[in-house]
């Protein structure tokens, strides 16, 4: 995988107009052209909103409203309820970005195992269900089901468990929000690997069998080593979403009684910087934010080069 | 060396993605459409009416004047097919006054109103006539000096119907003022007595357990056990705002609500007072007893009033609406013995003082580009007449008495608040159901009124139990137990009132959280009812301290 195109790419080298004019590679550029006008329209252009963070925005008088410099940073890392906030988002996220991972590999390699593919299949859709069901309408019903007289607590309480307030417990709180997440998400992460393993060639087990390995050892030796760098690749390319802890999800279902470990960063700038309409403010959120999230893509992509081999060119 | 530029190009978009998303700045390009668009609609009128400034009685006169306008309307539909475009109020405007009023743009809520006005404030390019929401937008909209001066128009073309509500509260009137000009023609509010909270009560529920009305917390607490152990369910509905318990800390004496002002003369926020510590115990003390839901924490408005329709709550602090919502729902789904009955707020330690604040609907500014200032005036004239002038012809109260038309498709920029127009109608509904007699009634809400208030009398028909328990239902009309609370001058009127300071601003909801957060905490046991004053010394290391000497500064000014 790791190709050295960048030494051998013959057009590589050097490049002039008339290569260009004459390679057949310009209609693919011009197919291209379309996006990266969208692209440069609504996503560059815009960047230039992020001068906000350094002033004091008020609508009237648009970006020429006074610089502040860093105050509006200064401001935030003063406010206690923002650094922790910072905690909170890094505590919910890696827990979902590594829980996903593990379900979804063993879910897929359970699946793998299943011989009947009627019965495969439909678990499969089963479990991808959910994945389509927005936080809006998920977050009515988990707010049903986990109220402390809800139908979870009932079938607990019906084996003599005290019931948990799941949705208003601190404590509890970051877990349903992780475990609800994975619920969510492990059908659809599950997919790739099944995708992954329908690539292992089946020779490979029939020669395992021969050598007298199990069914366990199999997956050990053949199946795990097989789809590990689509593992690899995917457990560092979900690290630029670090900071991205779930906002849809966590708006739906927090309360200020669960603040202290429940609110992260963009439910805190959104009650920021949207409701109360300090723009300068959400915006400083959303740059930090952003900062972060860009060192840790650049990282990411990185790693994954060195370790799975990985890159875009 | 292609491919790498390409691959560059596309990561690099990948990642700008993830930043304009995250900095909330993809208004840009939306505000540059905006402007276009606005300019083509501005651009048509100018060129038609150059020629008749001065016209806008004569409807004869041949020419239309436009005005663009921009709205905010609400959940409820428009009745009869109509629009926010083509809708009774822009005929009668057409007819009455040859006015053409484009709605440029149009919004179903408040918050979207304010986002959208404010990309159309940043890009210069606001409608003839809209609403600015508060005195901070009017303020930024003088400053970037995109308003006209309505002075002269006011004086020469408002009616005497409203300038005789300007009258009624000229504090809150004047606050449309900015360096002696009227830049804003103040909306005006409802009066104070849509303002205070009441204890609502089951009326079967009561009747059946023999239960009087409570005068007491301890009285309350009663009705609330009795409830609870009789029916099942909860004994007092609340949701995660906490409202319910900053109303009833009334008792103690505590003003969580408002600013006050203390015995050395400056002026903290209620919220913070030794008296909320006091009833913050007591509520912990109920929540510990089982009386509260425990997942009130995860409630809004609409899951806790679940709590009332499905028959499991009958004690529910709420304002003079409940009759509205959820009170028309509690009766189709409990039937019409299931009403709840509103009480004053029980007492403890103290007398009940009921928070008053600063409230205003808002203020009709027009551009200074606007050609007709003066048929802005007209239009609201229009509207008090419509709703608050005895004297208006037929056909403007006749047409209002469809409920439907009620408040909810009025064009929001053109209206103006009686501030006594709830007492009036108190008055004239009251006396038209206790002696038979609708034609005694001479405002156009009082007859809307006095119809939905009919509906529930006649038919029990859910849908008028709002405007019967606003006005209809005798001693158990929210808004005559609001009348007998401003005639004996029980309230306390907020330290605060209009103007704010800019830290207020910059620090209002980080602030409000720290204290909903350890309110909650106290409330559900999490900490002890001690944990207050650590709260509090938390929240001024936070900024409240840097709030409270701002707002004293400015007041002393």
């Amino acid at each position: 995988m790791k190709s050295k195109s960048n030494k051998t790419a013959p057009a590589g080298a050097k490049f002039t107009w008339k290569k260009f004019r004459d390679s057949r590679e310009w209609q693919l550029h011009l197919i291209l052209l379309p996006a990266v006008v969208v692209v440069f329209i609504y996503s560059y252009i815009p960047l230039y909103g992020i001068v906000i963070a350094f002033q004091k925005f008020a609508p009237a008088t648009g970006f020429s409203s006074p610089w502040t410099g860093l105050a509006n940073f200064e401001f935030l890392f003063r406010q206690p309820n923002f650094v922790r906030t910072i905690g909170n988002t890094l505590y919910i996220a890696v827990f979902k970005l590594v829980l996903t991972q593990i379900v979804s590999i063993v879910f897929a390699l359970m699946l793998n195992e299943v011989r009947c593919s009627a019965l495969k299949r439909s678990v499969q859709t089963v479990a991808y269900i959910p994945n389509f069901l927005s936080w809006v309408v998920l977050s009515g019903m988990l707010i049903d089901i986990l109220a402390t007289d809800g139908l979870l607590n009932q079938i607990t309480g019906f084996f003599g468990a005290d019931p948990i307030s799941f949705l208003g417990n601190p404590k509890v709180f970051p877990w349903t929000m992780i475990i609800s997440d994975i619920w969510k998400n492990f059908g659809y992460g599950a997919i790739i690997y099944l995708a992954a393993l329908t690539s292992v060639d089946p020779g490979l087990y029939e020669a395992a069998a021969l050598d007298g390995a199990n069914r366990f050892k199999q997956i050990w030796h053949v199946t795990l080593p097989a789809i590990a760098p689509t593992i690899i690749l995917m457990s560092l390319l979900s690290l630029g979403s670090l900071l991205n802890a779930g906002f849809e999800q966590i708006y739906n279902l927090y309360s200020p009684a669960v603040y202290q470990t429940g609110d992260i960063i963009d439910t805190y700038m959104y009650r920021l910087g949207m409701i109360e309409a300090q723009y300068s403010f959400g915006t400083a959120v959303g740059l930090f934010k952003s900062v972060i999230s860009c060192i840790l893509i650049s990282v990411s992509y990185w790693a994954a080069d060195k370790f799975a081999g990985y890159r875009i060119l | 060396m292609k491919k790498r530029f390409l691959s560059l190009l596309l990561t690099g978009a990948l990642l700008l993605s993830v930043t304009a998303c995250g900095s909330g700045t993809d208004n840009a390009p939306a505000s540059r459409t905006g402007e276009e668009s606005a300019q083509e609609t501005q651009s048509e009128p100018e060129s038609e009416q150059e020629s008749q400034k001065t016209e806008v009685q004569t409807q004869e006169s041949g020419e239309p004047i436009t005005l663009t306008i921009a709205n905010v309307g609400s959940s409820q539909p428009y009745p009869n097919g109509e629009s926010a475009e083509d809708n009774w109020w822009t005929r009668q405007y057409k007819e009455r006054f040859n006015v053409d009023v484009k709605t440029e743009w149009y919004t179903n809520d408040g918050d979207s109103y304010n986002t959208k006005l404010n990309m159309a404030i940043v890009s210069k390019s606001i409608p003839d006539a809209f609403t600015a929401t508060s005195l901070r937008q009017l303020k930024e909209l003088v400053d970037a000096d995109l308003l006209m001066d309505m002075t002269p128009y006011f004086e020469e073309y408002a009616s005497d119907l409203v300038k005789s509500i300007a009258k009624q509260d000229p504090d809150t009137f004047n606050t449309g003022y900015i360096d002696g000009k009227m830049y804003g023609v103040t909306q005006m509010h409802y009066g104070w007595s849509s303002n205070p909270y009441y204890v609502w009560l089951r009326n079967d529920w009561m009747e059946e357990q023999n239960l009087e009305a409570p005068k007491t917390i301890d009285d309350l607490v009663n009705i609330m056990t009795t409830f609870k152990n009789a029916y099942g369910g909860w004994g007092l509905a609340a949701d995660k705002s906490l409202y319910t318990f900053k109303s009833l800390a009334l008792a103690w004496g505590a003003q969580p609500d408002i600013w006050i002002t203390k015995d050395d003369g400056t002026m903290e926020p209620g919220a913070i007072q030794p008296e909320m510590k006091e009833a913050l115990a007591v509520f912990a003390q109920w929540y510990k007893d089982g009386l509260i839901d425990p997942n009130f924490t995860t409630y809004d408005m609409t899951a806790m009033n679940n709590g009332i329709i499905d028959g499991s709550i009958g004690v529910e602090v709420y304002q003079q609406w409940w009759g509205y919502n959820p009170g028309a729902d509690v009766v189709k789904q409990n039937g019409p013995e299931a009403v709840f009955h509103p009480f004053e707020l029980p007492t403890a330690t103290h007398d009940i003082l009921y928070p008053m604040s600063y409230t205003n609907r808002g203020y009709t500014v027009v551009s200074k580009d606007c050609e007709h200032p003066e048929a802005v005036i007209e239009l609201i004239n229009f509207y008090a007449d419509a709703f608050f002038n005895p004297d208006a012809d037929e056909e403007a109260k006749f047409l209002l008495t469809d409920t439907a038309y009620g408040d909810y498709a009025h064009i929001t920029p053109f209206r103006i608040q009686d501030t006594t127009v709830e007492d009036q109608n108190l008055e004239q509904v009251t006396y038209a159901i206790e002696n038979n007699d609708p034609d005694s009634i001479t405002l156009g809400t009082a007859s809307q009124k006095y119809i939905g208030a009919m509906k529930w009398i006649e038919d029990q028909d859910p849908s008028g139990l709002g405007d019967y328990f606003q006005h209809g239902a005798g001693e158990f009309a929210a808004f005559r137990l609001a009348v007998n609370i401003l005639n004996e001058k029980r309230y306390q009127l907020n330290a605060i009132w209009g103007l704010t300071p800019d830290e207020m601003d910059t620090y209002g909801s980080t602030l409000d959280d720290i204290l909903t957060e350890g309110f909650t905490k106290i409330i559900i046991g999490d900490e002890d009812v001690s944990y207050f004053d650590e709260l509090v010394s938390n929240w001024r290391t936070a900024g409240g301290d840097t709030v409270i000497e701002a707002v004293n500064k400015m007041y002393a000014e």
